[in-house]
């Protein structure tokens, strides 16, 4: 089977030690998928060797048939957009010109747009519920606002696979739930691959197709009525101290 | 495209076309506009008119045009590479490198002899190897470290080390030499001769290119250099094209003008601020357009029209440089950030 994105016994960290092992995962098409875990537990690390930007310490990462060292930069580009967390200092681009930054991997040498380039950058803007404030400058925007925009930027990329670094960090509870929001249309509406890091366990298992749990440098996979029934999410808290109550989905 | 205004690529073309021509006119003499054209054609009713313009201010204004928009776009480079309003070539220590070397030409002399050249080329030599030999140093630290910011201040405790190995040279060398190295770091368009001119105009025009190819990978870098590597940028290469470009262009140009003082700075904020956007596109040309149009107006000034006397270069450049950068960083913030 031909996932947009799997590992096989993948081993990630910084330097030779491993924060996560054998992670076995899958991507499918149309998939939302949120990936738990306490601070340090290895989500970002996780996130950014799928991305490209850690070499894996072992196992394989495959993007379809080929495997994501093997790409170029160019076509792993193609092949996955990304939304990193941090806020971009392009404080004097607007919004259109910054959304058609994701245009890159599929201009040329100068990145002029094509009308066709122009139609996906309308689109990704209007998928994202900010098709009226293409003139404005980014340093304009709410937290929230700019999100859709880094959104829009990755769906403009026009990928496969969409990976996200906690894309509801910085936003307050209203925020938090559009973005989750857009990003299962995004998967639904568009048979993206949506996997994004999150803090947010309760829109995680509301909205999430699946949930991807990292705990003690293991990785459990399964659905959010699984992880709940299961009881992986409620040994993986109690270890923090904390206890996870099944029929609210909450932590007290 | 984006809403950037577009109405700086009329005017600044239309003001360097006017501060070019003003200076084939103006100067210790001025000549009339149909005297500078027959002198052009080599018609001139004088001879002396024909030397002055052809021999005098033709490359002079050619060096401005060449070294300002070069400047310029090594201060882009390195304010959009460092993700830093506060970067240029002087502070990357590339400028600190070509320094040492020309000290180390008109001080050392004696030491230099035995090279069969002519002095100018010893310069250009001299000043391209301090700015290639920063740059190696640069490059390896960038190897090791691979971090914008620390490569910074690499690039500053480099600068400090040449001005220190300069200061050592200074004090142990004769009085005519000494006067030699103070006048070329003055700053100066009107070293260049008709002959020398390519030497300075062939690599300018090549670096400028090379800047204005490197628009798109800019734009991906004005959103970090991890969040550029997801967007296809190989960014390690792109690094070291940027720097190389920046290299070339510095080192020439300040072996041939000595080290100007803010144009690399100054003149990325002006662009933006009259673009009022950072979209490298239409970024890159605006800055070098700006930065020929400046180092013109600059040397007008410096000139003092109309007058036997002058001022040196780098104390014009400094004073509209020095308050355009302190005004960006008290007023403008969003144009600090810009960068």
């Amino acid at each position: 089977m031909k996932h947009p994105l799997h590992t096989r016994s993948l081993s990630v960290g910084h330097g030779p030690c491993a924060v996560v092992e054998g992670i076995d995962l899958q991507l499918l098409p149309g998939e939302l998928v949120a990936m738990i875990g306490v601070n340090g537990s290895g989500k970002s690390t996780l996130l950014r060797t799928l991305a490209g930007l850690l070499k894996p310490i072992s196992g394989t990462i495959h993007c379809g048939d080929r495997e994501l060292g093997e790409l170029s930069a160019r076509e792993r580009a193609q092949h996955m957009a990304v939304v990193l967390t941090g806020r971009p200092q392009a404080g004097l681009l607007d919004v259109r010109t910054l959304v058609g930054l994701g245009r890159q991997p599929w201009t040329g040498v100068l990145g002029t747009l094509t009308p066709a380039d122009e139609q996906v950058v309308e689109q990704a803007l209007e998928r994202c519920g900010i098709g009226n404030f293409g003139e404005r400058a980014l340093e304009a925007l709410s937290d929230g606002e700019r999100q859709q925009v880094m959104i829009a930027r990755a769906l403009a990329q026009d990928t496969p696979v969409l990976l996200l670094d906690e894309p509801t960090a910085f936003l307050d509870l209203v925020n938090s739930v559009k973005v989750m929001r857009l990003l299962q249309r995004i998967a639904r509406e568009l048979g993206r691959s949506v996997l994004l890091s999150t803090h947010d366990l309760r829109s995680a298992l509301d909205l999430a197709d699946r949930i991807v749990l990292i705990h003690q440098g293991k990785t459990w996979s399964g659905t959010p009525a699984e992880a709940i029934a299961s009881g992986a999410l409620a040994s993986a808290f109690q270890s923090e101290g904390l206890t996870f109550d099944a029929n609210t989905g909450s932590l007290r | 495209m984006s809403n950037a205004r577009r109405w700086p690529f009329v005017l600044l073309p239309v003001l360097g076309t006017l501060l070019f021509l003003l200076h084939l006119w103006t100067g210790s003499v001025t000549l009339s506009p149909t005297a500078v054209w027959k002198a052009l054609i080599g018609e001139a009713e004088q001879a002396g008119h024909g030397l002055i313009v052809r021999s005098i201010r033709l490359p002079q204004a050619m060096t401005a045009l060449v070294a300002g928009g070069g400047l310029a776009a090594c201060g882009l480079l390195m304010q959009t590479l460092f993700r830093n309003p506060l970067a240029g070539p002087s502070v990357l220590g590339i400028s600190s490198g070509a320094s040492l070397g020309v000290a180390f030409m008109l001080l050392m002399q004696p030491l230099l002899n035995w090279l069969p050249l002519a002095p100018d080329a010893k310069l250009v030599l001299a000043s391209l190897a301090g700015a290639l030999g920063v740059l190696t140093v640069i490059l390896l630290a960038d190897r090791r470290i691979g971090d914008g910011i620390t490569l910074l201040i690499i690039g500053l405790m480099v600068g400090y080390l040449c001005s220190a190995l300069i200061s050592v040279m200074q004090a142990t060398s004769p009085a005519n030499a000494l006067k030699g190295y103070v006048l070329w770091g003055m700053g100066s368009f009107a070293g260049v001769s008709v002959e020398r001119l390519p030497w300075l105009v062939v690599p300018g025009v090549l670096g400028i290119g090379a800047a204005l190819l490197l628009v798109k990978p800019l734009n991906a870098l004005l959103l970090g250099e991890d969040q550029a590597a997801t967007m296809g940028v190989q960014v390690a290469r792109t690094r070291r094209i940027i720097m190389w470009t920046t290299g070339l262009l510095a080192g020439t140009i300040t072996a041939f003008c000595g080290p100007i003082a803010f144009l690399g700075l100054a003149t990325p904020h002006v662009a933006r601020g009259l673009l009022r956007s950072s979209d490298h596109r239409l970024l890159m040309p605006a800055t070098i357009l700006c930065g020929a149009v400046l180092a013109l107006l600059c040397d007008l000034v410096a000139r003092l029209p109309g007058s036997e006397a002058s001022i040196p270069l780098n104390a014009v450049t400094s004073l509209l440089g020095a308050p355009v950068v302190a005004w960006v960083l008290l007023s403008g913030k969003r144009w600090a950030r810009a960068a």
